[in-house]
């Protein structure tokens, strides 16, 4: 039971507010630091409002880009990382609900052997095979590329496995149901399975596409031309400038706009993820 | 018109497990036929197999002329309504009662019509928009049988589809179905572990038991000549009354553990000593000495249900209990020692070891 006195109501709010404060001062800190000049920023103490030269700032970010990160524009970059993001996030989700469907729903032989190698990879992430990996990228040829960038990210255990479970779930009858309202396997996964998945499918979009969009170490080694470079690659490049001071009002500005998809993906489907991960609609 | 013929059905699920042996049966067009059993008993694989839902391991089936068994669910003319409805919850009611007509390649007019028509039987017009979550679980059962409905097909299947709902509803729909079936004049086989449905609904009762059929008849075959002592204790409530006894030597009476004896309707051709079970509904004792039958009874405890007292009682010099249904409410207390009358004629004779009646 949920209690009402003042003195609780007070306490959980302290609570919540000091939580949130604590979560929001370092993107505060970025964005008010991505208003100012080079110097206000080499000083003590660091200033904690705006200032007067965001719009600088960030039209030199998205037009010319920085000598000291190569001189991308920051819009090329972006676009990169979207792209990345997109295909990996689309990819896992196609690849893994067509897996859990044939296992969940065909008898072959093997195929708790196939379940089980699928997600004994689970325990390999990329960073352990990421030698190996980048040896068939390489002899694919596939080096400084957007398939490069992507495919070997795509394949996901924790998606299949995800969607195993909740066809678990769904009851036999319906199959049944649907073999006699003569709707083949096919036409079963798309006018039935597909759609009872959504809430599931925007649970796995938002979660995949930060995990797409946040992708470091993979991009860094496969890409090699600054045409290929990701946001967050860009960011790196930024704070490695060598001799020079870092410079934090561009570091900061660029972070910034790196937050703005992953911000936008959440908004945007985070009726259906909470739904997602709360109830399956049955 | 559509004849279902089953041929010596069987099946066997992998490690030799047999669900189901050598069920055989004949079934009209436009018949009422209840399988009915406790569960476990095979009677949802048969209707399974019917379906197509379970491959036929052995025997033939036939749906009118057509010999079934490789067919898919989908082409042999049939419609099943699940237990727990099936509705395919992100469509709507309309969605649902279309799907299957959708695949078939029906003209749109074509589907509508049916559509407006079957609402209009099972009184749906206001929900056809709505999800089957927002539908109580009469209507839902509603959708899954206008669902069937609208396919028109030879045979409709019921596998258990009133037991998630309460009593009432239950009653409600069990009436409904009988003008369904009434009015469509298509085959109905159901599936229900539950007697009273069986014997309210059916024109013929398949009863099963451990995937044998015990019997086939109408229900009142059932309930005057049951042809095992399982059909004899399963049809009936309370169910009737079974005493052990031992056939005596002029093979024309039995007697009870205690000594008592006990005419039989007619001398029986067994040898002396053979052991039988009698068995006597509770509506056919009556309180007195008016005999010829007459046993010695101690009252246990009585039941009041309205219209007629439930006596649960047992023999006077055992635990075996007796039940009999009374019509007043003069039944004696608790501990009471009473005699109860019967007559030989309603009285069933079966062999103590195979079960099988004895025919007098």
């Amino acid at each position: 039971m949920v209690e009402n006195r003042p003195f609780l109501t007070f306490l959980t709010h302290a609570a919540l507010i000091l939580g949130v404060t604590f979560l929001c001062f370092p993107v505060w800190m970025a964005l008010v630091a991505s208003t100012h000049g080079p110097d206000a920023l080499a000083r003590s103490p660091i200033p904690l409002w705006f200032g007067d030269q965001g719009w600088q700032n960030y039209s030199q970010l998205l037009t010319i880009g920085l000598p000291e990160a190569g001189g991308v524009p920051l819009g090329r970059m972006m676009l990169n990382s979207l792209i990345m993001a997109l295909a990996i996030t689309i990819g896992k989700i196609a690849i893994s609900i067509i897996s859990a469907y044939a296992i969940v729903y065909f008898r072959f032989p093997f195929r708790m052997g196939f379940f089980w190698m699928i997600f004994v990879t689970l325990m390999l992430p990329v960073e352990v095979r990421i030698l190996p990996t980048f040896d068939v990228v390489t002899k694919l040829g596939m080096l400084n590329s957007y398939a490069g960038l992507t495919i070997p990210l795509i394949a996901s255990a924790t998606a299949t496995f995800l969607f195993r479970q909740f066809f678990l779930t769904v009851p036999d009858e319906l199959v049944e149901a649907a073999r006699i309202d003569r709707a083949g396997p096919v036409r079963f996964f798309l006018d039935i399975l597909l759609p009872m998945s959504r809430t599931n499918i925007a649970a796995l979009f938002i979660i995949l596409f930060i995990y797409g969009w946040n992708q470091y170490l993979w991009p860094l080694i496969v890409t090699t031309e600054e045409d290929l470079y990701t946001i967050v690659m860009g960011i790196q490049r930024m704070t490695n400038s060598g001799e020079a001071l870092p410079v934090w009002h561009f570091i900061m500005g660029t972070a910034m706009l790196a937050l703005i998809p992953p911000v936008l993906v959440v908004v945007a489907m985070q009726k259906l993820f909470v739904k997602g991960l709360v109830d399956s609609e049955k | 018109m559509a004849n279902l013929n089953l041929s010596r059905l069987g099946k066997t699920y992998p490690g030799n497990v047999i669900a189901v042996s050598d069920v055989s049966a004949e079934i009209e067009h436009g018949e009422f036929i209840v399988l009915v059993g406790p569960s476990g008993c095979g009677k949802s694989t048969i209707l399974r197999m019917i379906a197509g839902l379970e491959t036929i391991t052995t025997g033939d089936l036939h749906i009118g002329k057509r010999h079934v068994n490789g067919l898919e669910p989908g082409d042999r003319d049939i419609a099943m309504v699940f237990q727990n409805y099936a509705l395919y919850p992100h469509m709507t009611v309309r969605k649902n009662m279309e799907y299957g007509l959708r695949n078939e390649g029906l003209p749109r007019a074509e589907i509508d019509t049916r559509i407006a028509e079957a609402t209009r039987t099972l009184r749906l017009e206001d929900y056809l928009d709505r999800k089957p979550r927002q539908l109580s679980g009469g209507q839902r059962q509603r959708v899954a049988m206008g669902r069937a409905i609208v396919r028109d097909p030879a045979v409709f299947l019921f596998d258990e589809p009133l037991s998630n709902l309460d009593a009432k509803l239950r009653t409600q729909l069990r009436a409904e179905l009988k003008s369904l079936h009434q009015r469509l004049g298509a085959t109905f086989i159901y599936v229900t572990h539950d007697q009273v449905e069986a014997m309210s609904l059916a024109h013929r009762i398949i009863i099963m038991s451990q995937g044998r059929v015990e019997q086939i008849g109408t229900p009142m075959d059932l309930y005057h000549r049951p042809a095992t002592r399982f059909v004899a204790d399963f049809i009936g409530t309370p169910a009737m009354n079974m005493l052990n006894a031992t056939l005596s030597r002029d093979q024309a009476s039995a007697t009870l553990a205690d000594g008592t004896a006990i005419p039989l309707p007619a001398p029986i051709s067994r040898p002396p000593g053979a052991a039988l079970t009698l068995g006597l509904r509770p509506e056919h004792l009556v309180v007195g000495h008016a005999g010829p039958i007459t046993l010695a009874l101690r009252s246990v405890f009585t039941e009041h249900l309205g219209a007629d007292t439930l006596l649960h009682a047992c023999l006077a010099d055992s635990d075996t209990p007796v039940i009999m249904r009374l019509n007043a409410a003069d039944a004696p207390a608790a501990g009471h020692m009473l005699t109860a009358s019967a007559s030989p004629d309603k009285m069933h004779l079966f062999d103590a070891v195979t079960g099988a009646r004895i025919a007098t």
